[in-house]
């Protein structure tokens, strides 16, 4: 009876890790990129020289003020986001229906800094959590997040009798087969509660969409848009108010918020409200101060009390890992790549052990030359995703378009050609060019970076020489793997 | 059939819970009760169904009940 359970376990471990891992790694990998989001973006606009931590000033408030109701006046719906220790501009932004722009402002004198037109580290942050489709994509994400905790649930029933051995066992001169499970089952044991942490945390973010609170009926009941009826009278256009010096209502905000630092400001008609920053603590609340417009007097404070909504807050802030300290921010990184790497090593393990009996039909080439276009054509994606970044033209219109149009040619290119080799049964050939790929791109990301922004290297060597040093490390795992591959193939 | 069974149920779970007193955290709550129950039951129901598919089938004709008496 165990091993029919067993049996059955591993049955639902292999296909539903399969079927879901193939999302499962994209969704990781730009996921633990997301992790140092804000960083990347600053790499990603080497002429934003403003120093973490330059003191906010009046004079620079009162300068996005202005802007503020100068872009009010045009009819922008536009927002404040003020400075942190991650980011030291103010940012006065707006949302074009894709994506957050807008002007940073020298948190000292409050002259705009001119960067160059870029999603940076947010677009790994939006495919992570949408896969560029928006709702639908939310909700596909949600639905993988799920299935990959069936997947861990039936791998813990297979393992559970050796999960300790599993820690301290690694066999990589074993046989290919068994070296491959080893390195699987070590990262998959060692990083379990973080990998089921995460998961669970990011489909409570979005968890209305795949458990809404409504009856299940009513799901199938298709909801016809409301028509707004036709009125003769329109309504003149609302002159925005000219707004108060934000610093002292800044001061008694962060009063009002028990001491927390404030994060943005939304602006209303009527009244503009100050939330506390998500750094502030594990709580990833939505507390804000309310003051009245134009004359700036408080309105009152409003915050999310009880236990279950501190629950779903904490909930949020473990995911989010904003109020992270730098070191913890590392943690989740490398707990990131773990987790993505014990995917792909589970997409992989799942095609070896069915090469031999299954490798001609079409079905299997098309799981290899998918897993192929997963494993090695993403990490491509994203290194020639940076490399636009700095081969583009700095003042070129729509270059934040030509860097994500690049990302997705490039992957597009990579399935194609791991389909071709797919098509003629030679799917060494498939893995080798673009673990060489990555190599070369990885490899020459801090050549290129030193060569093209050596003023940005030089004043934020930190950042450059972490994202560059990634760069590195994807190169040298390429190479490392290629070469592997070459040897059992000799 | 995993999947058909587990889902029902969570959702009923999370409908019962939020239909307690107290509001959005109620749905809170039962959104978190029912996202930790979903994967569990449908690794429960996937390992019980070769053994056990008379209650799989009992179960199937409760969560229609249930439909439409909701």
């Amino acid at each position: 009876m165990r091993e029919t359970l067993r049996t059955r376990m591993g049955w639902l471990h292999g296909w539903a890790g399969f079927l879901v891992g193939l999302l499962a790694v994209c969704i990781f990998m730009t996921g633990t990129l997301s992790v140092f989001d804000t960083e990347i973006t600053r790499w990603m606009q080497p002429e934003n020289q403003v120093p973490a931590n330059a003191p906010l000033t009046g004079t620079a408030l009162n300068a996005a003020s202005s802007l503020i109701h100068e872009q009010q006046v045009h009819g922008a719906s536009v927002f404040l986001t003020l400075p942190s220790a991650r980011s030291p501009t103010i940012d006065v932004l707006h949302y074009d229906g894709r994506q957050f722009v807008g002007t940073l402002l020298d948190p000292r004198t409050g002259t705009p800094v001119p960067v160059r037109a870029t999603m940076g580290g947010t677009f790994f942050f939006s495919f992570h959590y949408t896969l560029l489709e928006g709702t639908t994509g939310t909700r596909i994400v949600n639905i993988v997040g799920v299935i990959l905790l069936v997947a861990i649930g039936s791998g813990i029933v297979i393992h559970i009798r050796a999960l300790v051995p599993d820690i301290i066992r690694l066999r990589l001169s074993a046989a290919r087969l068994r070296g491959w499970l080893d390195a699987h089952l070590l990262v998959g044991v060692l990083f379990l509660p973080f990998t089921i942490m995460i998961i669970y945390t990011g489909v409570l973010v979005n968890v209305g969409l795949i458990l809404p609170a409504t009856p299940l009926t009513d799901l199938f009941v298709h909801e016809k848009p409301q028509t707004i009826p036709a009125s003769d009278t329109r309504a003149a256009p609302d002159i925005p108010l000219p707004l108060p010096p934000l610093a002292p209502l800044l001061a008694t905000a962060r009063n009002s918020l028990q001491g927390r630092d404030a994060g943005f400001i939304l602006f209303s008609p009527d009244h503009l409200s100050i939330y506390a920053s998500d750094a502030s603590g594990p709580f990833l609340t939505r507390d804000h101060v309310d003051f009245h417009l134009p004359d700036g007097h408080l309105l009152g404070t409003t915050t999310t009390p009880g236990h279950i909504a501190h629950t779903m807050q904490v909930m949020h802030g473990l995911h989010y890992a904003r109020f992270a300290c730098l070191d913890l921010r590392w943690l989740y990184f490398v707990s990131g790549l773990c987790a993505t790497a014990m995917i792909a090593s589970g997409l992989v393990l799942f095609l070896m052990k069915r090469r031999s009996r299954s490798g001609h039909r079409i079905g299997f080439r098309v799981g290899e030359s998918l897993t192929i276009t997963t494993l090695t054509g993403l990490p491509v994606s994203i290194l020639a995703f940076l490399w636009c970044n700095r081969l583009l033209p700095a003042s070129m219109v729509g270059r934040d378009r030509m860097e994500v149009a690049c990302f997705l040619g490039i992957w597009i290119l990579c399935t194609g050609h791991a389909s071709l080799c797919a098509s003629g049964r030679c799917m060494n050939r498939a893995w080798g060019p673009q673990l060489r790929l990555i190599a070369l791109l990885g490899g020459g990301l801090p050549v290129l970076d030193i060569l093209a922004c050596p003023r940005a290297v030089y004043n934020l060597p930190a950042i450059h020489a972490a994202i560059d040093g990634t760069g590195l490390l994807a190169a040298v795992i390429a190479l490392s793997v290629r070469r592997r591959l070459e040897g059992d193939g000799k | 059939m995993a999947c058909l069974v587990s889902y029902p149920v969570a959702h009923f779970v999370m409908m019962d819970i939020a239909g307690m007193p107290g509001g959005n955290a109620m749905v809170q709550l039962g959104q978190i009760i029912a996202l930790a129950c979903l994967p569990v039951l449908i690794v429960l129901c996937f390992s019980a169904y070769a053994a056990l598919p008379g209650v799989c089938i009992a179960g199937c004709v409760a969560i229609i009940v249930g439909l439409l008496v909701s």
